[in-house]
């Protein structure tokens, strides 16, 4: 099973179940996981006041499920979780909803079963479900695309690029200018014609003044560190400080890089600077 | 609930691509580079409107040449008519430590281009089912 965590909420998924969809809106929402041949989970959240009526809505949604001529429709429960079955078009389903206090959401799971329904795996996947808790008084932790990072829980995820070997995701508060950046690049021999240092100061923001790089060996990971700093256009005459690093894992080959950008006053790492915030393998675990 | 799942009802399944085979162009003429990367030539038919006096003015080639990068070269070795797509798709992953839909994004990519120069066709089985 392969641990994912998005908007705060964490599961635990089959290896081969990837995520081919997703949302970045923390209000409502949907990701969409697939194996090879076709999807297999959809996993869908909304921000709700309150704890909903899951009696009523189970029997609403049942009611409108026979009325589309659905078959075995029925209810099913798995600890918190209300949940129904029904056939519909041939395609088996099953779908389970549960209200999260703690994130003040109403969180649904349904699974496509093309062939048998599989319980265990079911329960497996639903009681695997949970909020996913603040790391170290101001971090949220996300996990997805092969990455494991932390990033300022303030933040709001911007941007997410997802194309064959390569994906990155932005977060960002566009009040104070912060951005935090966290990629991770495979084929690498296929393109990379440099140094992990020379591609690391390409691939920070062009308006960085460098102020310091360095090298350092953390449990068989060559991590390469950059320091600068950058002046926002304005006239307050804001600065943003910049701390990068990049690294090729040595089990999956792949360039991981992450860059952190947060007003120069603000600025204190503290225990999670850019080289630990990003997770490639257990030789190289987060801070939590 | 709400109409989750709804999204994902209906076309939810690429299988049958994935059984595809991709066959190569017969009259397609290869060329290799000095870096192993692979140029393949199709031969083009003389399109009924292209007479003089306007072939005077549209040149007409009678080759298209595909010239293909270290990846699509991998890709157009792995289409030995033999390979279905979801084994193209395998071997590819494989060979750059890709996850399965990483491979299938990149190699589906390719094989479209492929396509539509003429240097390969897809060969989709019969349905089965019925």
């Amino acid at each position: 099973m392969t641990l994912w965590i998005w908007r705060n909420v964490r599961l635990e998924l089959p290896a081969d179940w990837e995520m081919l969809q997703f949302s970045r809106n923390v209000q409502e929402g949907r990701c969409a996981f697939a194996d090879r041949y076709q999807f297999r989970l959809e996993l869908s959240w909304r921000a709700t006041a309150g704890r909903p009526d899951f009696a009523r809505m189970i029997s609403d949604y049942v009611a409108r499920l026979k009325e589309q001529g659905a078959a075995n429709a029925r209810r099913l429960r798995h600890g918190p979780w209300h949940g129904l079955q029904g056939d519909l078009d041939g395609q088996r389903t099953s779908r389970f909803g549960r209200y999260l206090p703690a994130e003040s959401c109403l969180v649904e799971l349904v699974f496509l079963w093309p062939e048998r329904r599989d319980v265990g795996l079911e329960q497996k996947v639903l009681s695997s479900v949970a909020v996913e808790p603040e790391h170290l008084g101001r971090f949220r932790r996300w996990s997805a695309f092969g990455m494991d990072f932390l990033t300022s829980k303030d933040l709001q995820l911007q941007a997410c690029t997802v194309e064959p070997a390569s994906v990155e995701m932005t977060f960002g508060d566009a009040k104070r200018g912060a951005v935090e950046r966290f990629a991770r690049r495979g084929m690498v021999p296929e393109w990379m014609n440099q140094t992990t240092a020379e591609w690391l100061r390409g691939w920070v923001d062009g308006g960085v003044r460098v102020t310091g790089v360095d090298a350092a060996d953390a449990r068989g990971h060559r991590v390469d560190r950059l320091d600068g700093e950058k002046r926002v256009p304005g006239v307050l005459r804001r600065s943003l400080r910049c701390d990068a690093a990049a690294w090729i894992c040595p089990r999956d080959g792949r360039l991981y890089s992450t860059s952190l950008a947060s007003p120069a006053k603000e600025a204190d790492t503290g225990p999670a600077p850019a080289g630990a915030r990003l997770s490639c393998c257990s030789g190289l675990e987060l801070p939590i | 609930m709400t109409r989750a799942g709804q999204h994902l009802a209906g076309d939810g399944s690429w299988r049958r691509m994935l059984t595809a085979r991709p066959v190569r162009n017969e009259a397609a003429r290869l060329g290799q580079s000095g870096e192993g990367n692979v140029t393949v030539r199709v031969t083009k038919q003389r399109p009924w409107y292209l007479l003089p006096p306007l072939s005077w003015i549209v040149p007409f080639r009678r080759e298209r040449a595909a010239a293909l990068d270290r990846v699509g070269s991998r890709v157009w070795r792995l289409c030995d008519g033999e390979r279905t797509v979801e084994g193209v798709i395998d071997e590819f992953a494989s060979s750059y430590h890709l996850t399965f839909h990483e491979a299938r994004v990149a190699v589906t990519g390719y094989l479209k281009e492929l396509i539509q120069r003429g240097v390969l066709a897809i060969s989709i089985p019969e349905d089965d089912t019925t």
